[in-house]
């Protein structure tokens, strides 16, 4: 970690993010070249997460906005509205990790509904969180662009498909039962052939 | 007084139909009297394997009493009651007698009565263990500061947001096991009025539909499935169906080549299918490697593998979770002549000799085909081949003694990465060949004792069928293997 307020390296770029009427955002200094992350409602000065310009840049979304955003803007503000604060930070807890240690890819089909089997600990740690935090990784995932952290979230909820019936799936994903029954027990006499016991 | 005709034609009709429906009842029950002698030989040799265990264990457990463990030698200290049960069992399976038909309905009775006998026991001790064990997690648990309580779990982690303190969440395994999934947490008492956990429920409901909601990351989950979840996910919903996420041809397509490799699937494609193909319930196009999946897997096709047999015996599957090939090893001159190395125990001197006995090389494909769970576990075994004729039983056993013979595993396809979780499950599985995960595949080398064959062509002509063993989640089922009359 870096002593917050240390600046003018030129591999950091300073990222502030804050809570607005339209969710977190991120603040980008080019000027400053460091990633910090601002929590406002940890304290009212806010926490200073110096980060790696690395980091930031496994974000497709941020990657392009540094690339596009070439004026002399001293801070760009890329918003995030569908962020929480605490989903950004275990983003960047992620990325952080990432390039300490890189993912294995997860093969696919999963070969185990044990997410410690497929993939390194550190990320099966990172992973077993609650469902709600899970989900809200995905979407910020998808939304920053960070494919690694995609696959690690989505296999993780596909590993939580593995041995569950259907029902036990729609109940999962508050799915609505739009099959009569009739048409339910047809569909289940078709897939029947890959039934596991 | 003879009946008159069209009675007479009425009669004859009917004693046909009994006729047929007798020899049908005949052939089925003979083939469950073969299924039922299977699981009565598997109920012996697995109660033997217990007894051994259970042995070792309470020999273990008392240092004092020493004595010369092995079933054969009656031991002094009363046998652990488990032990009993389970010796009572072995007794009973030995003299079961196939071709004594009511004797031996009576006896798979009885051995069902023991084996019974022996769940109760095995549960009267796991409810003993959890009694104590549960004592000490509890006493683990207060001085921990964990929450046992469920409920809690979304409280507590919404308070760690709003307060934002930098929180781990994480499971270690055994509080998880205790208290569910237990949060750590620098600060762990909280008290949050109720209204809290209603915000969670709706927080957690619009993520999950934002996510299932949105097109590309529900076929990103997909992905990651295996063929029973993707069909289960088929099963949910019209909308999921309509969606045409779940029947991807790239996924199906991938699971293909996964299972039977490129050539098989380049091989199935070339060959024109299509035929039996038009009573096809989907024509759609996005079906169609949906379609090459369960043609495939209901044909059972063999994977491609380079380390089998010339001469391809016979195949079979389980329930779509296993599925065994059986190859012999075909020798340049026919002949199964080999010389093996054999010990006679003469008192206390032991001498080796070696003489010429009639082999043959097997190769047994095996390959988890469809149990994702996982993994599918190849106990030690001892291999036998049936080669009974409609008058008499005949076993041929694997050559003993002889370690250049003995049963190993060539060869064992495996996946690049596999985590620390491993090493700890197969510490349990101590007397495995090898294990393997959702479509991994082994091939084993038995050598049989061909008895009384001196070629090749007639052990093949001989042989019937073999059995084959595997453990899913600790239960360890049967597999005949019919072969092919050569």
């Amino acid at each position: 970690m870096f002593p917050p307020g240390e600046s003018g390296e030129r591999n950091h770029c300073l990222v502030s993010g804050g809570r607005s009427k339209h969710g977190s955002f991120l603040l980008i200094s080019l000027f400053a070249l460091r990633l910090k992350f601002h929590f406002p409602q940890v304290s009212n000065e806010g926490d200073d997460f110096p980060v790696d310009i690395e980091v930031a840049r496994m974000s497709e979304l941020v990657k392009g906005m540094l690339e596009d955003d070439n004026d002399d803007e001293e801070v760009t503000e890329i918003p995030l509205p569908n962020v929480k604060a605490a989903v950004l930070r275990k983003v960047i807890e992620f990325c952080q990790h990432y390039q300490k240690e890189p993912m294995t890819e997860i093969e696919k089909p999963l070969k185990s509904a044990q997410m410690a089997e497929v993939v390194q600990k550190w990320y099966a740690d990172f992973v077993a969180v609650e469902q709600v935090l899970l989900f809200e990784l995905i979407l910020a995932a998808n939304y920053m662009d960070i494919k690694p952290l995609l696959d690690l979230t989505c296999a993780t909820v596909a590993s939580m498909i593995k041995g569950k019936t259907p029902e036990e799936i729609r109940k999962t994903f508050n799915i609505a039962n739009d099959f009569s029954p009739e048409e339910e027990a047809q569909v289940r006499e078709e897939n029947k052939w890959c039934e596991e016991p | 007084m003879y009946p008159s005709l069209p009675n007479n034609v009425g009669s004859v009709v009917a004693y046909e139909r009994k006729k047929l429906r007798a020899k049908d009842a005949r052939v089925q029950l003979n083939e469950a009297i073969d299924k039922l002698a299977v699981a009565i030989d598997l109920a012996g040799s697995q109660s033997k394997e217990r007894f051994n265990c259970v042995v070792k264990i309470t020999n273990c457990s008392n240092p004092h009493v020493t004595t010369p463990a092995g079933p054969s030698t009656t031991p002094t200290p009363p046998l652990h009651p488990l032990a009993k049960l389970m010796d009572d069992t072995i007794q009973q399976a030995s003299t079961a007698k196939k071709w004594d038909r009511p004797s031996f309905i009576g006896l798979s009775a009885t051995i069902i009565n023991s084996l019974n006998a022996q769940c109760e026991s095995l549960m009267r001790e796991v409810a003993e263990l959890r009694c104590t064990a549960g004592r000490d997690s509890v006493s683990m648990v207060s001085t921990r500061h964990l929450s046992s309580d469920l409920s809690s779990l979304g409280r507590s982690s919404s308070f760690e947001r709003e307060n934002g303190v930098h929180a781990h969440y994480g499971i270690s395994g055994d509080q998880a096991a205790v208290s569910g999934h237990a949060l750590r947490s620098e600060k762990s008492d909280s008290s949050i009025d109720a209204n809290t956990t209603d915000n969670y429920e709706e927080q957690l409901t619009h993520a999950v539909q934002n996510t299932i909601g949105t097109t590309s990351l529900l076929q990103n989950i997909a992905s990651f499935m295996d063929p029973s979840s993707l069909c289960k996910c088929l099963c949910t919903s019209k909308r999921w169906r309509s969606q045409h996420i779940f029947e991807n041809a790239d996924i199906w397509l991938n699971l293909c080549i996964k299972r039977f490799g490129v050539s098989a699937v380049r091989k199935w494609q070339d060959s024109d299918h299509d035929e039996d193909g038009v009573t096809e319930k989907h024509n759609d196009f996005s079906f169609a490697n949906f379609n090459m999946y369960r043609h495939m897997a209901e044909m059972n096709v063999k994977p491609f593998c380079p380390m089998e047999g010339t001469l391809f015996l016979g195949g079979a599957t389980s329930d779509g979770m296993v599925g065994c090939w059986v190859s012999l090893v075909d020798r340049s001159n026919g002949e199964t002549s080999r010389s093996v190395m054999q010990k006679k125990i003469n008192g206390d001197k032991a001498t080796e000799s070696y003489a010429p006995l009639p082999v043959v090389e097997l190769r047994l494909l095996v390959q988890n085909t469809g149990y994702s769970r996982g993994v599918i576990v190849v106990p030690n075994q001892q291999f036998t081949v049936d080669a009974s004729t409609r008058r008499k039983g005949e076993k041929m056993l694997e050559i003993s003694g002889d370690n250049r013979f003995k049963a190993h595993v060539l060869h064992n396809e495996k996946s690049a990465f596999l985590g620390d979780l491993d090493s700890r499950e197969l510490k349990s599985l101590s007397h495995e060949m090898c294990h393997l995960r959702l479509f991994e595949s082994a091939v084993l080398s038995i050598h049989i004792h061909a008895r009384g064959c001196s070629t090749t062509a007639k052990f093949c002509s001989r042989s019937k069928r073999m059995q084959f063993l595997y453990c899913i989640d600790g239960t360890t089922r049967p597999l005949a293997i019919p072969f092919q009359s050569c």
